[in-house]
């Protein structure tokens, strides 16, 4: 699980060493090998396949579809396990043949023509009661070729089909919360942490996003909650996720650091989204803040475990109680169709960017740092185009906001130098001179 | 061993495919049949050939005139009680969950599809509920001379219904005569 960036530094890396006579130059290619690097040939060769199968796949479709009234039902049961039988069977052929690539391609081939057997199944024996159903199987079929084969195509394939099986079921049958997605969507982040495979993990944590996000109508219909207290949920679990995820050791390739970089995503986002949901006529309600309560201690309580650790500093709890107390204040404060404490709440969001960025920057997380960025752009624009009417409102605000900034940076940075400074005879203790 | 492997896939998904016509099999063979009054309609989909669309007296009901429960929401399952009357069969019960049958009866496992919004406390005037056999492939070309079936209001279907309420079209009937039969192959 070696990401892009960690190869290509890698490889800047070592030639540098080369150059100084740390690393032998007969070694650099066995180092590179042993980081999976050097297989962009391979990765061609499977793209092109995969390519391949697809139009394969399209053709067989559109072969059955154009012959298919002409058909006996044998006739056609015979094309439709024919067609699933022999793609399994070229799949064969090309693992008995060491070509791995290839033999991935044609099990994918086989997955696809699994599930467009089920539909054509389906029509022919005019099977079309409940069709997320059909969808469902289908996913199973992708997520048993990944796990036995074990096929990593087929496990995209699955977190594709499953995503789509839960759209159905909440948007189509109204599921209010369709709860059998989890079961379906561990069973796919489990096969993607068995595979080590990254992409893996990082779809496993779209696919969840997808779902936390279409069930977001039914959650509200469910807890009776209001939109901005129901959006808070998309503030305290990821919140509490990132958090915890700080408590785990945090390499570069640490599927830890991934799914908190998911849920630091969807944190910032629902935060800087909060002062555009409508809150409740009566303020909040008993159990959301019960819910608010409990998941700000979990919040609080993992970034102090993390601080055990040394991944997080007194400022991050600051900075997490800060967003929580800000989350919970404003659902309570302010009343539905209000807005007056809107300026007052992005003040509060920037205050929450500055201390991701913070944060970025003393784990050195580049993915935490460029979407504060980003976080810090977006709320900028939306500052300067929607918040104020006049030029001149705008003008204090971002004069006073910029000047507290600049003093805010230099501050910071004075504070860091003479630590640093503080710390220096205790650091070069002990070295050769 | 990665023989093996592909086998096994292979294996599970014929297994599974092989299921789902076994278990369509298993319902049509059942003794339960009612024969309904239909009444298609005819989109064409380019991509499968023909189909019919089937409406039935008892897709669209008035909980107020039925037995049963009065309101219900969308995508609910319902389960509607149906007696023969003069021949054809009709609803007369509808409830959440699975009713005491009377000798003569039958119930049918259903999805609310959609249904009007009554004031608090007021009884729905309408549902309409899917059971599965709203649809109904036929050889290309055949979509029109059933729907011209319709249209003469000569059209019916004889649905098989398993012990958990689950339906499956087994025949259509042009005036009580069978023209088209479900078949393995």
């Amino acid at each position: 699980m070696r990401p892009p960036f960690y190869i290509r530094q890698l490889k800047r890396d070592l030639d540098t060493w080369i150059s100084k006579g740390l690393v032998p130059e007969e070694s650099r290619a066995a180092i590179l090998d042993s980081v999976g690097a050097g297989r962009s040939g391979r990765s061609l060769e499977l793209i092109l396949a995969i390519f391949g199968v697809i139009l394969l796949g399209l053709g067989a479709i559109s072969f059955v579809g154009a012959n298919w009234a002409a058909m006996s039902k044998f006739e056609r049961l015979v094309v439709l396990f024919g067609s699933m039988w022999l793609a399994y069977a070229v799949a064969l052929w090309f693992a008995v043949g060491k070509r791995d690539l290839v033999m991935q391609a044609f099990v994918l081939l086989g997955v696809l023509l699994f599930g467009v057997n089920i539909w054509f199944v389906a029509q022919t024996y005019n099977i079309n009661a409940h069709y997320p159903d059909g969808t469902l199987l289908w996913g199973l079929g992708a997520l048993a070729a990944a796990a036995i084969v074990p096929s990593r195509a087929s496990l995209a394939t699955a977190l594709a089909i499953g995503s789509y099986w839960t759209w159905q079921e909440t948007m189509e049958f109204h599921r209010l919360i369709h709860a059998p997605f989890l079961l379906y969507w561990a069973a796919c982040a489990g096969v993607a942490w068995m595979l080590s495979w990254r992409p893996g993990i990082h779809l496993s944590a779209l696919a969840l996003i997808f779902w936390f996000v279409i069930n977001y109508s039914g959650l509200q219909s469910l807890l009776g909650w209001s939109d901005a207290e129901i959006l808070t949920v998309y503030i305290f679990i990821p919140l509490a996720i990132w958090s915890a995820s700080q408590i785990f050791e945090g390499g570069a390739n640490a599927a830890t650091l991934t799914v908190g970089h998911y849920a630091f995503f969807m944190f910032l986002g629902a935060f800087s989204l909060l002062h555009l949901a409508e809150t409740g006529e009566k303020g909040a309600t008993a159990s959301w803040l019960g819910f608010a309560v409990v998941m700000s201690v979990a919040s609080v309580g993992a970034v102090l475990a993390s601080m055990q650790r040394n991944a997080s500093t007194i400022i991050d709890v600051l900075g997490t109680l800060f967003a929580c107390v800000t989350t919970t204040a404003y659902v309570m404060v302010v009343r539905k169709g209000s807005d007056e404490l809107d300026v007052v709440y992005l003040v509060c969001t920037l205050v929450v960017i500055l201390w991701s960025i913070s944060r970025g920057a003393r784990n050195d997380d580049r993915f935490v740092i460029n979407l504060s960025t980003v976080a810090f752009g977006a709320w900028v624009l939306y500052t300067y185009f929607e918040l104020f009417s006049g030029l001149m409102d705008q003008a204090v605000f971002f004069t006073v906001g910029g000047i507290l900034l600049i003093a805010l940076g230099l501050g910071l940075e004075t504070m860091r130098r003479r630590l640093v400074a503080a710390t220096k005879p205790v650091a070069t203790e002990g070295r050769a001179p | 061993m990665i023989t093996l492997r592909i086998a096994l896939v292979v294996a599970l998904q014929t297994l599974a495919l092989a299921y789902m016509i076994a278990d369509r099999q298993t319902m049509l063979n059942s003794s339960r049949v009612v024969t309904l009054k239909v009444a298609p309609v005819d989109p064409r989909d380019i991509f499968r050939g023909d189909y019919v669309i089937l409406s039935y007296s008892i897709s669209r009901l008035d909980p107020r005139t039925l037995e049963g429960d009065d309101r219900f929401t969308v995508g609910e399952i319902v389960y509607v009680t149906l007696q023969q009357k003069t021949g054809l069969w009709d609803a007369i019960a509808v409830k959440r969950g699975r009713p005491l049958l009377q000798p003569g009866s039958i119930a049918m496992k259903g999805t609310v599809h959609s249904a009007d919004y009554p004031a608090e406390n007021q009884a729905q005037s309408w549902i309409t509920v899917s059971y599965g056999i709203e649809s109904y492939f036929v050889p290309e070309g055949t979509g029109r001379a059933i729907e011209e079936e319709r249209q003469k209001g000569d059209l019916s279907a004889d649905i098989a219904v398993d012990p958990q309420g689950r339906a499956a079209i087994k025949a259509l009937r042009r005036q009580d005569q069978v023209f088209y039969v479900e078949g393995v192959f």
